[in-house]
């Protein structure tokens, strides 16, 4: 009986090796699934970055200038995916107005598109909160014994 | 209405240079907190949150800038090759940061609860040395009061005797052999009581068998020589002047010596490299003084209050115990610690200790403060 069951799965694999075929293994992918990747990427760190300004929103700490410096580097870093994350949809719609040219254009959708590429405007901005906050904090620390034991309103 | 694309090209190119210089920045700060504050969780875990951030501003700006660069010297091949790399590093940033964020609230329930347990152990701490402090009047009453009861039993017996022979030698004349034989008795119970005497100036003694008279500009030769490798590691200079006569002071060299590299140390970890601090010693009535000099970053008027409070600490590695435990040391001693600072200027401690223990503190008692205590003033000098 071991031996029938042998031979015949040699059988078979002879039979399968001899055809031509697709090897299928790993799944391969395209462009499209990178993409979607990435704006799902967008959507994670959009959504951590208004749960942490939430977070510090509704937290004891800020009451502290320097938590809302960060705060509102984070929210505005929570803009600049909602900016970005457009941005991406209005070129995958629209790929040819990803052109750097002169562009004459009454299109209420060209006009989403230039904002949303000027998203540097919002990152950085974002970036200068958040160093000032951290500068503050650094400062609050130095000057503090003990920063734990008191928080300081600061309102 | 017609705009040019090239705005869009001005600020991703300016805008890519900013994040990467603000975000190396923000590192840079953050990694200066998290220095400041090695012993919190929370700031080390903000130092990754930040890091993460650089990161991004390094990854996507540097993108960017390649891919401008590419384009405009005709690589756009070779762009097309980088462009899927640099997608997936951003891509993957993104989620890091992601991720990391969610454990904010997590590390800031941890910082509240380290906050309240801290709280907690402060108001533990005072209890206890309030039932220290209770425990020592009770030990002290019993004390007296059984010092009171075994005086009374131990010299009750031959004052009596003593008592009664010289009333009876009284009251009648007697032979001169009766009175002889009456004042051996006297003399006996006398011996009894030169006894009872002799034992409690022993036991008065007893306690005092760790303290010694030591010169103190030993001692604090002896201290700044063992804290010296720290401050040479800081390229800080102590200038050490003592009094020219030896200062003897009666106390636990050990301690008093631990006392004073304590205070060494935090004057060393206030000052700055490459900066000096001075350790003095002189003479001051019924003791003498040790004058710990820095030119620091001083302390702010709520810190100097605090600074003797159990567990309040500025520094890194400290469990706040340093300077309450100095004080304590240097009270059993019957002595005295001060600290007086300017913020930003530095910092004065002076310890003064009696050269007896039990002589009269003229530091704290008669209001009589060594010359030379005006703090303040000698910093502002220096």
């Amino acid at each position: 009986m071991t031996g029938r069951i042998f031979y015949l799965s040699s059988a078979f694999l002879l039979f399968h090796m001899a055809l031509p075929h697709v090897a299928l293994a790993f799944q391969e992918h395209g462009a499209r699934e990178g993409l979607y990747v990435h704006l799902l990427a967008h959507i994670c760190f959009g959504a951590a970055m208004l749960w942490l300004f939430l977070m510090i929103k509704n937290s004891d700490i800020w009451q502290q200038r320097h938590w809302r410096f960060i705060a509102w580097g984070a929210a505005l870093l929570t803009f600049w995916n909602v900016d970005t994350f457009a941005g991406h949809i209005i070129s995958l719609l629209h790929p040819e107005r990803c052109l750097p040219i002169m562009h004459t254009s009454t299109e209420l959708i060209f006009w989403v598109w230039y904002v949303c590429k000027l998203d540097h405007l919002v990152c950085v901005t974002a970036m200068i909160f958040f160093y000032l906050g951290l500068k503050q904090l650094l400062t609050y620390l130095e000057s503090e014994g003990s920063p734990d034991r008191d928080i300081r309103q600061e309102k | 209405m017609t705009v040019s694309c090239t705005s869009i090209v001005i600020v991703d190119v300016v805008g890519s240079l900013a994040m990467m210089v603000i975000s190396f920045f923000c590192l840079r700060v953050s990694m200066a907190i998290s220095r400041a504050r090695p012993e919190s969780v929370f700031y080390s875990y903000l130092n990754w949150l930040v890091a993460a951030l650089f990161a991004f501003s390094l990854s996507r700006p540097l993108g960017h800038i390649v891919k401008h660069v590419l384009i405009a010297t005709g690589n756009k091949e070779l762009w097309a090759d980088l462009s899927p790399v640099s997608g997936s590093i951003n891509t993957a940033v993104f989620f890091l940061i992601a991720a990391i964020t969610i454990f904010f609230r997590k590390m800031h329930q941890v910082m509240e609860q380290m906050g309240k347990n801290k709280k907690k152990i402060e108001m533990i701490s005072q209890q206890l040395l309030a039932l220290n402090q209770n425990t020592e009047i009770l030990v002290a009453e019993r004390t007296r009061s059984e010092l009171a009861l075994s005086v009374a039993h131990e010299i009750r017996n031959p004052v009596t005797i003593i008592g009664g022979m010289i009333r009876r030698i009284m009251k009648k004349p007697m032979s001169e052999e009766e009175t002889r034989k009456f004042l051996k008795v006297i003399m006996a119970q006398v011996a009894r009581l030169e006894n009872i005497v002799n034992k409690f100036e022993t036991i008065k003694e007893e306690p005092r068998w760790a303290f010694e008279t030591v010169d103190l500009n030993s001692l604090v030769e002896a201290a700044v020589e063992m804290i010296l490798p720290e401050a040479e590691e800081r390229d800080i200079s102590i200038d050490v002047h003592t009094e020219e006569s030896p200062l003897p002071v009666e106390v636990n060299a050990n301690l008093i010596k631990l006392g004073i590299v304590h205070c060494i140390r935090n004057a060393i970890e206030a000052s700055s490299r490459g900066s000096s601090m001075q350790v003095e010693t002189r003479r001051a009535k019924y003791g003498a003084v040790v004058k710990i000099i820095d030119h620091g970053t001083g302390m702010s008027k709520a810190v100097q209050e605090k600074v003797f409070t159990p567990f309040f600490g500025t520094k890194k590695k400290s469990s706040g115990l340093g300077l309450c435990v100095v004080k304590q040391i240097m009270e059993e001693h019957g002595g005295t610690i001060s600290i007086s600072s300017v913020e930003g200027k530095g910092t004065v401690v002076e310890i003064f200790l009696p050269s007896k223990i039990g002589t009269a503190n003229t530091w704290s008692t008669d209001g009589q403060r060594p010359e030379g205590l005006a703090c303040k003033e000698n910093i502002e000098k220096k």
